[in-house]
This record gives structure tokens, C-alpha cells and sequence, in this order.
């Protein structure tokens, strides 16, 4: 085994993003607090360290979040609501085991908000400006899941749409047409785990060859053919190939030094690359990497919802049998 | 809102790629930078409140437009704010036009266009922005597509892979197409771009990508009106494709292929589109005969550049293996047979030779 994952030192950094904020910077990025909410609570939650946040201060910051206009979340008070940050916060509340805090008018709102998102040919938009991306497929899928109202008026179309993004070397872009990205195979292949469509997946096993070419000499996983290696993919890639049942696909050993070399040791946090500075969405993703490589002391997570197991026990599994 | 006491010594929730580390600062350092940055930092909480407000209340006039260009200079990334400006324009820059005058909105977009590019050329790989830039676009009744698409080229310049200058690219493409009758010539003109890009640089699979795409089109959509083409080349192509003659294109692109994989056998992006070119899409369509012919010359072209690499380096070129293993599966396929000893030679030295995949040629064979 190589190095250690310095646990401390990661729960403090992580704490230490949701202290008042000192500098400018930090302002600036309100339009990512609901995203990086998530990422830091499921990083607590992976290395058993969840009580750190204060649950009833956090659930009450996710509600201050909703968009008046629509129901749906946006990623700080007074942000429009957006598919990103409506996913982030329900997977929030459902940490918390919390969904139910929101009351019926705020459900159906929200509900109503997601499938309105749905454009007629199943794909979804981010918001009502019209971007369309197979991320907001993902994003919508999760949350009817999560609120338990998926139909399959909503579900069909949506994973017809999400296989026209796949292309010629198996893997799966932005919209139908655009260039194979591992983080969309996550997202597109995640739909079709989700629905429970994965025997509807067209060549699989080029996907899969795509998938593990995504390693590099030194162990990182890359993106995209020819692409630096980065953290974050040892999300996307590993997660697509663990719900194709293909983890061994890649070489796990040389992964998990990838992902332990790019830690700081000094500050906390994980980083895209060695030596270069850290951030809380790859500090998430570093870690959702080790959970799936079965690093010891990790909480396991749950390659589909991106939410620890013990979370995603709780969910109501999509086709309802009712 | 915070959760946690005390002030953070953190910066941001931002995601950073590659970006060089910062050292910790000290205690006097920390409270030091506070300082000086305390008159900005209320400055620019003042201005987002007061547009987020804004925003929330629709408020929509001079006023307003002035502060969120404003706050955008200061942050582009502010998703909400990007939002505002639209309804901005379409309830306060909008609001004295009829609906039919183009000509005045077009003026409006221009500037707005301008102002996106300044923000674009700070940060290439923004969704929000590009985003912002289309949502104009839709609406502009006389958008330039020349200026746009050499204002990729621009982009792509300073980063020929860029997943949002490509998919952006794509746009543009199929907006053209609605103001224009011959849609196949444009796509005609595209896959001649493609050619361009792979020409300049074999290593673009974002290239290679959009080629694969075109080719499915022109086939499909085919023929192309025809037109003459000053250049041999081209000119070849467009017959093929109004011919629809899949055999004749393969043996011009392997061509292409291989003077790739001369060029540079250790990068990835062609070998993959080998494995396409190899694929259904087109030996569906050809007599058994001609894809056996194909193959076979496909797979010596290989092992003779395997030999060559062999001689350099003293070992095998993994992606050599590999598409031999492919190509041979492929005549499987046909004639039920293979040389056996040869094709599980072929994954015991790709075990060897590129082990972190060890277990992906295991099973391979174990399925074959």
C-alpha cells in the first residue's frame, strides 16, 4: 500500500470552507455553495465524520435556497433554481434523512418544477434559458428518485434520448453529436442504472475498453483520449465502470497512489494533479475514487447516486413495484 | 450562512484545474489580507445583493442593466446574474421595438456579443457564458455565422480540444443549416474542416470525433449537390460520397489512417477511429471479399509499423496489438475462423506489455 488518506486534515478543510468566509474569493462563489455543500458533507460522510456539520443549521441554509418562482433550488439565497443545484440539495436533505422537511406545496411545486425542465424529446434543460445537457438528465432522474415521482412518461423518453448521445467509440457526449467525455458516461450510463435500462445499452463492451483506456502511465485517469489525468475521473470513469460491473478494468493499486499523492497533507484537501492546489470538489471526488477502490475505514459508496450506501439503502428503487 | 465558528482560511468553493498551490498564510498574513480586501468585499457584497434583488423583483431598466454589467465585469461566473441580463434585454432593451424589427435587435446583440466575447476570452470554458452566447444567437433574426465560426477558429487556435469551442461549433453548424437549402454541402464543408484540423495535428480526437459524425451524415444524406472542387483531393471524396461507395472511402481514409499512425503510433486518438472504420457502419455494406481484402491489408500495414516500433524500442506497440486483436475478431466473425495460436499469442504479450489492463485481456479471451 502507498500512502495514507489524512483524514484530519481533510475533515478540517472541508469545515473550514463553511466557517465565515474572510476573503474576497470566497464571496465570489456563492453560485457554487449548494454544489460544494454536497461535496463537503459527502466527504464527511465517507470518512465517518458527519456529525462535524450541524444538521439542523444545514437543512435550514437548503431550504433559504428555494427559488419562489419555481420551487426548484438554487445554489445560494436568491439564486435562480437550477437542475445542478436542485440535485445537490435534495441529496442534502436525503443525508439527513430529510426530504420530508419539505411540505406538500413544496414537493409538488418542486416536482412540477423538475418535469417541466423535460423538452419534448426526453431530453432536459438546465434551466428555463434552454442549455441542454445529458448532465440534466441525471440530475432530474436522481431527484423524481429521491421524491419518489418517477414515471415512466418521464423516464422512457429520457433514456431514448440519453442513447442517441452515445458515439462511435462507445462512450457518450453533452447531446446527441457531441464528443465522448467520461464525466457524461457517468451521467448517461447513471440514467440508465437509475431506470433500470442498462440491457438497453448499445456497445457495451467498446464503452467499457474506452473506459479503462482512460488510464494513464502514472495511474490518474483521464477524460478524454490524449488529456492530462486529473482526480476527478477517478469519479467518473471508475463509477461508469463499476456500474458495468468492470472495476477491474483498470489497475486499482496504481489509482489509489494517484489519488493519495494529490492530497495536502499541510492545508487538507485533494487536488486534480500533484502539487497543485486543492479544492473541495476534488477532494469529493479523490474520495469517492479510494471508497470504490475499497480503501480501508471509508464509508462505501454507491457508484449510481454518487450517496454512501447506507443512504442510498433507503431509496425506493425505480421501476416502482406497487 | 455559515455552519461552523470562526472565520475560514480557505478561499473559495471554487473548482480549480491546475492551478498552482497556494502556501498557507499566518495568522498576521490571514488577518493582513482581510484588511485590505474589507472595503472590496463590502463593495461587492452591496452590488450582488442589489441585483439579486433586482432580479427577484424584475426590476427592468437602465439602472439595473448598468449594475449587472457592473457585477459581471467584477465575477462572470454568476449564473443568476447571466439570467437577469437576458430578461433584461428582452423587457428593457426590447421594450419600445416591434416584435419584427430585426434590424434593431440585431444592433443589441452585436453589443451583447461583444461584451460575452471579453468575458469568453477570460474564461474559455464557462457553460454559462457560451450558453449566454447562444441563448443571443437563437434569437437574432440576422446573426453572422461567418464572424462566429471564425471566431472559432480563433479558439481553437489557442485550444484545438475544447469540449465547449467544438460543441459550440456543432451549434453554429446546425443553425446554418436552418437559413440554408443545401445542408449537405454544408456538412461537406464541415467533414473538409475536419481534414483541415487532422492535417495540422493527427493527435485531435475532438477532429477525429466530428469526422466520424459528418461521414454517417454524408452518407446517409447523399448525394451532395455537386459543385467543382479546385482541389484533387476533396474532389475525390465528393464523389465518393455521392456514390455512396463505402469501399472506395475506406481505402482513401485508411490512407489517411496510416500515414497517422506513422506519424505518432503511440497516440491513441486514430487508433480508435480504426476500430470504427472497421465497424458495422460500413462493412455492412461491402461483399465479403472486399472486407476480407481490407482487413488483411490492414492488419500487415500494422504488424509492419509494430516491426519498425519493435526495432526502436525493443518491444511491441501496445495499440498495434490491440488492433490487430480487433481486426482479427472482426474476420471471425465472417468466416467463423481464425488462427488461433496467433490471436492468443497476441493478448499473452498485451498482458505483458501493458499490465494495469491485465484483467480486460484475460476476459477477452476467456469470451472469445
Amino acid at each position: 500500500m502507498s500512502g495514507e488518506l489524512f483524514v484530519e486534515a481533510h475533515v478540517n478543510y472541508v469545515k473550514d470552507l463553511f466557517r465565515h468566509p474572510s476573503y474576497l474569493i470566497h464571496f465570489m462563489a456563492d453560485h457554487l455553495k449548494m454544489n460544494a455543500l454536497y461535496w463537503g458533507l459527502g466527504t464527511l460522510f465517507l470518512v465517518h465524520h458527519k456529525e462535524e456539520f450541524p444538521r439542523d443549521e444545514v437543512i435550514k441554509f437548503v431550504l433559504t435556497c428555494i427559488d419562489d418562482s419555481n420551487g426548484g433550488f438554487g445554489a445560494a439565497p436568491n439564486h435562480d433554481a437550477h437542475m445542478l443545484s436542485t440535485l445537490s440539495a435534495l441529496q442534502v436533505l436525503k443525508m439527513f434523512d430529510a426530504i420530508d422537511i419539505l411540505s406538500k406545496e413544496q414537493k409538488t411545486k418542486l416536482v412540477e418544477f423538475i418535469k417541466s425542465m423535460q423538452l419534448s424529446d426526453g431530453s432536459f434543460q438546465g434551466d428555463q434559458f434552454g442549455e441542454v445537457d445529458t448532465r440534466f438528465v441525471y440530475n432530474a432522474i436522481q431527484c423524481l428518485i429521491l421524491l419518489e415521482e418517477l414515471t415512466p412518461e418521464i423516464a422512457d423518453p429520457a433514456v431514448e434520448w440519453i442513447i442517441r448521445c452515445q458515439n462511435f467509440d462507445g462512450c457518450f457526449g453533452m447531446v446527441p453529436g457531441s464528443e465522448s467525455h467520461a464525466a457524461q458516461a457517468f451521467t448517461c450510463v447513471g440514467v440508465l442504472a437509475m431506470t433500470n435500462s442498462l440491457d438497453k445499452l448499445p456497445k457495451k463492451e467498446l464503452l467499457e475498453w474506452w473506459l479503462s483506456d482512460r488510464q494513464v502511465d502514472n495511474g490518474g485517469l483521464n477524460g478524454r483520449p490524449e488529456k492530462l489525468p486529473d482526480v476527478c475521473y477517478s469519479w467518473w470513469v471508475l463509477s461508469t465502470l463499476a456500474m458495468l460491473g468492470k472495476l477491474n478494468y483498470i489497475d486499482g493499486v496504481k489509482l489509489e497512489k494517484f489519488i493519495l499523492d494529490c492530497q495536502d497533507s499541510d492545508k487538507g484537501g485533494i487536488s486534480d494533479r500533484k502539487d497543485k492546489e486543492v479544492d473541495v470538489y476534488h477532494t469529493y471526488f479523490g474520495i469517492c475514487g479510494l471508497s470504490l477502490l475499497g480503501y480501508k475505514n471509508l464509508e462505501r459508496i454507491d457508484p449510481i447516486y454518487c450517496l454512501p450506501y447506507n443512504i442510498t439503502a433507503t431509496i425506493k428503487k425505480y421501476p416502482y413495484n406497487e | 450562512m455559515s455552519f461552523i465558528q470562526g472565520y475560514s482560511e480557505n478561499s473559495s468553493f471554487e473548482s480549480v484545474h491546475g492551478r498552482e498551490k497556494s502556501a498557507k498564510l499566518s495568522k498576521d498574513d490571514a488577518l493582513r489580507r482581510m484588511k485590505s480586501e474589507k472595503s472590496k468585499v463590502d463593495n461587492y457584497k452591496k452590488l450582488c445583493n442589489k441585483v439579486l434583488i433586482g432580479n427577484k423583483e424584475k426590476i427592468y431598466n437602465q439602472l439595473y442593466y448598468n449594475l449587472v454589467t457592473e457585477l459581471l465585469d467584477w465575477n462572470q461566473e454568476l449564473y443568476t446574474v447571466w439570467n437577469y441580463r437576458k430578461n433584461l434585454i428582452i423587457n428593457f432593451l426590447f421594450k419600445d421595438l416591434k416584435d419584427d424589427d430585426y434590424s434593431k435587435k440585431h444592433e443589441i446583440f452585436e453589443n451583447e456579443l461583444k461584451f460575452i466575447l471579453s468575458k469568453l476570452k477570460k474564461s474559455p470554458k464557462s457553460y454559462w457564458i457560451w450558453n449566454h452566447r447562444i441563448w443571443c444567437l437563437k434569437l437574432d433574426k440576422l446573426s453572422n455565422w461567418n464572424f462566429e465560426l471564425a471566431l472559432i477558429d480563433t479558439f481553437l487556435k489557442v485550444d484545438s480540444r475544447n469540449y465547449h469551442v467544438w460543441s459550440y461549433r456543432r451549434f453554429i453548424v446546425d443553425y446554418m443549416k436552418k437559413d440554408n437549402s443545401n445542408n449537405n454541402l454544408i456538412d461537406y464543408e464541415e467533414f473538409k474542416f475536419t481534414t483541415k484540423m487532422i492535417n495540422r495535428d493527427i493527435s485531435n480526437y475532438s477532429a477525429w470525433h466530428n469526422r466520424s459524425q459528418l461521414i454517417v451524415k454524408l452518407f446517409i444524406n447523399s448525394p451532395i449537390i455537386i459543385i467543382k472542387e479546385n482541389d484533387e483531393e476533396n474532389d475525390s471524396y465528393l464523389k465518393i460520397f455521392n456514390n455512396k461507395d463505402k469501399l472506395s472511402f475506406l481505402k482513401k481514409e485508411l490512407n489517411l489512417v496510416k500515414t497517422a499512425i506513422y506519424t505518432d503510433p503511440e497516440d491513441s486518438s486514430v487508433w480508435f477511429y480504426i476500430k470504427w472504420l472497421i465497424s458495422e457502419f460500413f462493412i455492412n455494406d461491402l461483399k465479403d471479399n472486399e472486407i476480407l481484402d481490407t482487413i488483411n491489408q490492414m492488419i500487415k500495414d500494422i504488424e509492419e509499423l509494430n516491426e519498425v516500433e519493435f526495432d526502436d524500442n525493443r518491444f511491441d506497440n501496445k495499440w498495434c496489438l490491440i488492433s490487430i486483436v480487433y481486426l482479427m475478431k472482426q474476420i471471425y466473425k465472417l468466416q467463423k475462423t481464425i488462427d488461433t495460436e496467433k490471436f492468443s499469442n497476441l493478448l499473452n504479450k498485451l498482458e505483458k506489455l501493458d499490465p494495469m489492463r491485465i484483467e480486460r485481456y484475460r476476459e477477452f479471451k476467456i469470451n472469445f
